[in-house]
């Protein structure tokens, strides 16, 4: 259930949950979608990422692991000027691309739905619990699922309006319905309507992260994207024209991921995380260097005799 | 070259295990407050857990074993009762238990069957293991699990209906485990693991049974506490430092008390009933006053010269 400190549980931990993997990869197609999902590609420490299809709708999937040094999490600030309160302005709409630069996180991804939908950087009232960096930025609301981050990286879904008290949140989000994924089983919310699709998953035991942009889905079929990735609970975010999913291009810009463009949002998640390191010279290669660095010192010593 | 580069590798690998050490990714966020010594090996502190149903309140008290001045009692036999029988104890708010035992603490523990009204003191029979005082109030059942104290407040926790009675004094028989040797063993077939969130009672240990922790979670009432599912509770027990632990009466039952101030039982926690239960069975703590802040030496040093002022006053006065 828990992460343990140990090496020794550590590496149980990864075969538990390499094997949840593989048990979840065996029961993909219990449900109606067509899922695919391409192998993944580190790009920061603890950030992975995939391509998928739904449907044969293109899909990406950044995997986060929350245990991984150098992760942490901000969302977009209150506006200045600006109250937290349902129906108030409280943040600039901006894309996601200008939040990622202007935070410097690593990735970003739109969240809570908003309601000023004039297409302009300008403030807008949202929808269900925001706080940025542990101050309110918009009310816990009844009916919008919200995702609270702490700062060590727990997080947890709770049911929306029932956050009565922000201790120990560091930061948080909410989605436009309850968990489109409850417990892994796809709630099936209803909509039929196939629209570009933002989500955001855990996996059972809180280790993993899932971010999730869908060229166009249904949200049940979004909720079963959730499910072969291995997320316990999931939550559709804000879709449509505002779904964006952007990575840092490590350049102080940013590249977007999905290929539905990009528009002037409400709030952003946004995760901070470290380059991969270089790769280290595995050993057994490093002792056939110096072995041959060796041999070459004994050719040398042979010849001046 | 080859060292430095392997020493650096170990420093890297030992920050990464420190780092996960200190950020274990767990999907329930729980907070502790720090603690507050209310008696001699007795301190109390509160929880805020922020759980699937949202937010929860909960109040902690951790019990050092080895303190002076520790002991424990539970509810007596009732009179004309018999473990086993048609009637074991008679049921008592929290509250009423602790004044009538004069302890300092108390919690509920043991799960009842009240045939009645909880309202009101009735014959109750337990569904768990109770022994107060050396005498055995309710059998031992399987399918449950004991917290066993003897006389000297040596600790354990064992499965139900294995227990060894010999040597103990106070013994509390819960609903189940909920952490066992340090890992949440919550599953869906755990008695009472509806993932519903509920107020909810428990009681844990440390690792090396020096420590004791009482837990009551509130519930059932918006806009304050939610409540928690079992798999919360397990967590939060971890959280709070238990390596095993068990979850007793819940619900309505759940009740923590402390002496008052002035003598009266001082509730620590909102029942959601709106009022305290007449619980089957209680668990109290006897525990020594915090002793009082010694005077600074200095300010004794002033007071006994101004005494050794006034006596030459009078001696003055004498002559």
């Amino acid at each position: 259930m828990k992460t343990q400190t140990t090496q020794k549980q550590t590496s149980a931990k990864i075969v538990a949950a390499v094997s949840a993997l593989i048990a979840a990869a065996a029961t993909a197609g219990a449900h109606a979608d067509t899922i695919t999902i391409g192998n993944y590609t580190a790009i920061f420490q603890g950030i992975s990422e995939a391509t998928a299809t739904v449907n044969g709708e293109s899909a990406t999937v950044l995997q986060i692991d929350l245990d991984a040094p150098g992760i942490s999490f901000t969302t977009s600030p209150l506006c200045s000027g600006c109250t937290a309160s349902t129906g108030a302005n409280v943040v600039t709409k901006q894309t996601a691309g200008q939040f990622l630069t202007s935070t410097g996180v690593a990735v970003a991804i739109d969240a809570n739905q908003y309601t000023n939908n004039d297409g302009k950087p300008t403030p807008t009232p949202e929808n269900g619990l925001q706080v940025s960096n542990g101050t309110l930025v918009n009310p816990d609301l009844s009916g919008y699922e919200a995702l609270l981050i702490a700062q060590n990286n727990q997080t947890v879904f709770a049911t929306g309006g029932s956050v009565s008290s922000l201790t120990g949140v560091q930061n948080a989000i909410a989605g436009q319905q309850g968990l489109i994924l409850s417990s892994g089983t796809n709630t099936n919310v209803t909509d039929n309507q196939s629209a570009n699709r933002a989500g955001v998953g855990i996996s059972q035991n809180g280790q993993y992260m899932y971010l999730v942009e869908v060229s166009g889905a249904q949200i049940s079929s979004e909720a079963n994207l959730f499910y072969d990735l291995g997320a316990y609970n999931a939550v559709n975010l804000n879709g449509g024209g505002s779904a964006e999913l952007d990575i840092s291009n490590g350049k102080g810009g940013a590249t977007t991921l999905n290929n539905s463009g990009t528009k002037d949002i409400g709030a952003d998640l946004g995760i901070y995380a470290a380059p991969l390191a270089p790769v280290p010279v595995p050993p057994a290669l490093m002792l056939l260097g110096s072995g041959l660095l060796g041999l070459v010192g004994f050719g040398r010593r042979q010849r001046s005799i | 070259m080859n060292q430095l580069n392997s020493s650096k590798i170990l420093a890297a690998l030992s920050a990464l295990m420190a780092l996960s050490a200190m950020t274990p990714a767990q999907a329930q966020i729980v907070s502790v407050s720090s603690y507050t010594p209310i008696y001699q090996g007795v301190s109390e502190a509160t929880a805020t857990i922020q759980g699937s149903a949202g937010t929860s309140q909960a109040y902690v008290m951790q019990i050092n074993l080895d303190a002076p001045g520790i002991s424990f009692t539970s509810t007596g036999l009732a009179s004309g009762g018999s473990p086993g029988g048609s009637v074991e104890t008679t049921s008592q708010t929290t509250s009423q238990f602790l004044q009538a035992t004069g302890t300092d603490v108390a919690i509920n523990t043991v799960p009842f069957n009240t045939c009645c009204s909880t309202t009101t003191a009735q014959p109750e029979t337990l569904d768990g293991l109770a022994v107060s005082n050396g005498t055995l109030v309710a059998p031992d059942q399987s399918g449950t699990a004991d917290l066993l104290l003897t006389a000297n407040n040596q600790a354990s926790m064992v499965s139900g209906g294995g227990a060894k009675l010999n040597g103990i004094y106070n013994a509390a028989g819960g609903f189940a485990f909920v952490l066992q040797n340090g890992a949440n063993v919550v599953t869906s077939s755990t008695p009472t693991a509806s993932t519903t969130p509920d107020p909810r009672t428990a009681v844990g240990l440390s690792q090396n049974d020096q420590f004791m922790y009482l837990v009551a979670v509130d519930g059932r009432q918006s806009g304050y506490s939610q409540g928690v599912t079992l798999t919360e509770l397990g967590n939060l027990m971890h959280d709070l430092g238990s390596y095993d632990a068990i979850e007793m009466d819940g619900g309505g039952s759940t009740a923590m008390v402390i002496q008052g101030a002035n003598g009266s039982p001082d509730l620590l926690n909102s029942p959601s009933g709106g009022a305290q239960r007449y619980d089957g069975d209680n668990l109290g703590i006897y525990a020594a006053s915090l002793t009082p802040v010694p005077v600074p030496p200095s300010l004794a040093l002033f007071g006994s010269g101004l005494l050794g002022l006034m006596a030459l006053r009078r001696r003055q006065f004498l002559g």
